[in-house]
């Protein structure tokens, strides 16, 4: 295992639609946080079998297929990967610094566009095959080439050399093989030693780095990843105890080969997959699973249900309710205003409970929030009906979509839609749609009205909030926005080698985006997990609620 | 139901020796003080559905999410719902779309019935065959899972379109039990009288089969009301009934289902849904005892 994996909560399934951006890095870290939080969980009377230090986690999602982290970017295959797999770097649970885990060292030369990684020597593959800069080398190459098909390939968009093996395909088309094989910015320097260039700088790379989907693969595997797809062989912690089909709980056992920091302390650990999240929660309270992600139907209950066996993470992800940019009506800043201040932020996030009133874009515990961001998120409905007169008022019904597979959907969506009503005399409409047809109506801007989203980030840093949702190709642009002024701020960010400035710089692209609003905050939202009375789950600020690193009693 | 249906069926038989009058039956009816109490809360429940404003001022529309699920308070006998909402008064208003669904499925689906099953009884052949295969097949549909997955492909459901696919797949209950009855009038000697000298069959059907023959479906009718307004609550709990804003009970339960610390988000709606239901069943009891020759005399 990694010594510190990513952290933080996923996104939040809210009302509506949350996604987290697919193909590119910022969602790969992103599943990879969220797997961190929900993973982890062994039942007390659950068949983890074996050791004393055993545990088993349920993961509320329809089963596996196969393992293979550089072909996961979704939350439940990404968790199991992490107590496979080791990454190159990771977050201190305790400091919020990332550490290195594989690497050596991670350095930036003078203008961040190019990045030096240096390996720990020693450290091998599960079967026997030293890990080398190489392996690193093919397995991100492999990757790169569209043909390929993983699900990770968007990450390497950023790497010199990209463009060449991914020519433009039709929609729906498979990417043909190209006579390119390897990205031109990856260069192998040494047996441990190999350097990325970047297309342009980018300063947040280093942290990119701790996502799981980067994690190399043996020589082996790559010669034959489908072979290999229901026996990984990993570099992390735990090894498959056994053969495993999909379907079967996934049941892994320490690997003495691990030396890497921070190894959990658990001798074996077992997933198990359970589609329906309630149902997930009843086997835990039946004491068939040690450890659970509380659903947002339980968010009331979870106290009463498990008084001695909860934890609670601060969030790491933010809401917000979602303009439709490509509809005209909704166009006008002031009129993005004048909803925003109609909306009570406490009264809501009490309904939503466990959760705090947004004030900003960015979520509350990154290092560059501000609490005092936004301008026009209190709650003033006289300020706000003037908003709505000067923006010449709003023709038509307001349309509210929601998510009718949450339970909770349609009351967060008539929560905000009366006080649109009540305090700006808007007539509302509710559509309830599948949230997958929500997103995909989105996509092509064909969704009529509101919505709600959410993202959690990948990697700790603001910037993976701005650059997805607000840059005019994000992967998570859900509202569909498009500033020239905020992309060049970002892009100065990214080429910003201090820390320091590079904040400042984040902060002035999202007071752009607070501008225009085209998300407006809602709330942050901590995650809840209840754990058995023999293990007690990692809990850190900085990471999240990791069940994968309990401690045993 | 298969054994409801040989009740009704075994009636029909006996039918043949006496039929009740409209007047005897009212008599035999009011006589019953169960049946009195519960048409006076039947009535209750249509004036809710027709004039809310009688029972209450306060607009179930306004909403002060604040004071979501807070109990009762002055002014405020039910307390406060998810929303913020006054929760009298949204379950007040919540009467309008059970009544309205029950009734008018429930008179349309006597309607449609009463229709299909005097035309197969009366002509059997080609007219017959028709109606009752489409009736098997409809038979063989699992009812509750047919209506969700009907309901679910109409994007925007109204209480019309919902009652309208409750009435398609809800008749050949009725007809078979229409049918049947008509088989055994449609042979009896003023019937003949009338085809003998040359009346044409629709006048037959309307003044002298249909009068002879529809008891047992009404009494039939008047019991699946009650069953009417708990269908329209389980569609709307399952998400395929009526959607926001329209208040309803049905809604209410899916709503106070989602939070168990606030009990009273679901008693209220309860005690209305249960209430009206029984009503409904007490006085289709009523009726069905008063036609049962065996209790007439």
């Amino acid at each position: 295992m990694a010594a510190i994996p990513p952290t933080g909560p996923p996104a939040e399934e809210v009302g509506s639609t949350v996604r987290r951006a697919t193909g590119v890095l910022g969602v790969a870290l992103g599943l990879a946080l969220v797997l961190t939080s929900c993973g982890d969980g062994k039942g007390s009377g659950g068949g983890a079998g074996g050791g004393a230090k055993s545990e088993v986690i349920a993961i509320a999602a329809d089963p596996l297929d196969y393992i293979n982290p550089l072909n996961e970017n979704g939350s439940p295959g990404i968790q199991v990967a992490q107590a496979v797999f080791a990454p190159l770097v990771a977050t201190d649970p305790n400091t919020g610094k990332t550490v290195n885990v594989m690497a050596d060292s991670v350095t930036p030369d003078k203008t961040s566009q190019t990045w030096t990684i240096k390996l720990k020597p020693g450290n091998t593959f599960q079967n026997g095959q030293a890990l080398t800069a190489k392996d690193y080398v093919d397995s991100w190459n492999l990757t790169a080439q569209g043909s390929t098909a993983w699900k990770n390939n968007g990450f390497f968009s950023k790497v010199e050399g990209y463009d060449a093996m991914n020519p433009p395909t039709p929609d729906g088309a498979t990417p043909k093989p190209t006579s390119v094989k390897t990205l031109s910015g990856l260069k192998q320097l040494d047996d441990l030693t190999f350097s990325v260039k970047l297309k342009v700088p980018f300063s947040q790379f280093g942290l990119t780095l701790q996502y799981l989907g980067l994690a190399p693969l043996p020589e082996e595997v790559r010669k034959n990843p489908d072979a290999y797809k229901r026996k990984p062989i990993g570099n992390g912690a735990f090894k498959l105890d056994g053969a495993w089909n999909p379907g079967d709980d996934i049941k892994l056992v320490k690997w003495d080969g691990y030396k890497g920091p921070n190894a959990p302390e658990a001798d074996a650990i077992t997933f198990r997959f359970i589609p329906n999240a309630d149902t997930a929660y009843n086997e835990f309270l039946a004491g068939n699973v040690d450890f659970v992600d509380v659903p947002p139907t339980k968010i009331k209950t979870f106290k009463t249900d498990a008084p001695d066996g909860w934890v609670t993470a601060t969030s790491s992800g933010a809401n917000y309710l979602t303009m439709p940019a490509w509809d005209p009506r909704y166009k006008n800043p002031k009129l993005r205003h004048a909803f925003s201040m109609a909306i009570d932020r406490k009264a809501f996030a009490d309904l939503v409970g466990l959760a705090t009133p947004s004030n900003g874009l960015v979520s509350p515990d990154m290092d560059g929030y501000r609490p005092d961001a936004c301008k026009y998120c209190n709650f003033d409905p006289t300020a706000a009906k003037q908003l709505l007169a000067e923006a010449g008022g709003f023709s038509g019904a307001v349309n509210i979509n929601y998510n009718t597979t949450s339970a909770t959907g349609q009351i967060f969506a008539e929560a905000i839609g009366n006080m649109l009503r009540q305090n700006l005399g808007l007539t509302v409409k509710y559509t309830g749609k599948q949230g997958s047809e929500i997103t995909q109506l989105a996509d092509t801007r064909k969704l009529d009205g509101l919505r709600f989203s959410g993202w959690g980030h990948d990697y700790p840093s603001i910037e993976d909030y701005l650059t997805p949702m607000f840059k005019s190709n994000g992967d998570a642009n859900f509202s569909g926005y498009n500033s020239p002024e905020l992309d060049k701020v970002l892009a100065q960010g990214d080429a910003e080698p201090n820390p320091e400035k590079a904040i400042k710089l984040y902060q002035h692209a999202e007071d752009i985006a607070l501008e225009d609003m085209p998300l407006i905050p809602l709330y942050a939202k901590q995650n809840a997990y209840l754990h058995s009375a023999k293990i007690m789950p990692r809990v850190s600020k900085y990471t999240g609620v990791q069940a994968l690193y309990s401690t045993f009693k | 139901m298969s054994e409801a249906q040989q009740v009704f069926e075994s009636e029909t038989q006996d039918l043949e020796g006496r039929t009740l009058s409209n007047r005897e039956l009212l008599r035999a009816l009011l006589k019953k003080p169960q049946f009195v109490i519960c048409v006076l809360l039947v009535v209750a429940v249509f004036l809710m559905a027709a004039f809310p404003r009688l029972f209450t001022s306060v607009d179930p529309r306004f909403c002060e999410l604040g004071k979501s699920q807070r109990g009762r308070e002055p002014g405020h006998p039910f307390g406060f719902d998810i929303q913020g909402c006054d929760y009298f008064a949204n379950v007040i208003y919540g009467a309008r779309p059970s009544v309205l669904v029950s009734l008018v499925a429930g008179f349309g689906g006597f309607a449609v019935a009463g229709i299909l099953g005097l035309l197969a009884g009366y002509f059997p052949g080609a007219v017959d065959t028709i109606i009752s295969r489409v009736a098997d097949v409809l038979f063989a549909l699992p009812g509750l899972i047919a209506l969700i997955v009907i309901l679910n492909s109409v994007p925007n459901r109204s209480i019309w379109i919902i009652v309208g696919i409750i009435l398609v797949t809800g008749w050949p209950q009725g007809m078979r039990v229409m049918r049947s009855t008509v088989f055994s009038v449609r042979n009896r000697e003023y019937v003949l009288a009338a085809r003998s000298i040359g009346v044409p069959p629709l006048r037959i059907l309307r003044k002298h089969v249909f009068p002879n023959a529809m008891a047992p479906l009404l009494a039939m009718t008047t019991l699946g009301i009650g069953g009417l307004i708990g269908l329209e609550a389980v569609l709307t709990f399952l998400g395929v009934g009526l959607q926001p804003p329209s208040i309803s009970w049905g809604s209410q339960f899916g709503v106070a289902a989602s939070y168990r610390d606030s009990p009273h988000l679901f008693i209220w709606p309860a005690i209305f849904i249960s209430t009206t239901t029984i009503s409904f069943m007490i006085i289709g009891d009523s009726i069905r005892d008063a036609l049962d020759p065996k209790l007439i005399r």
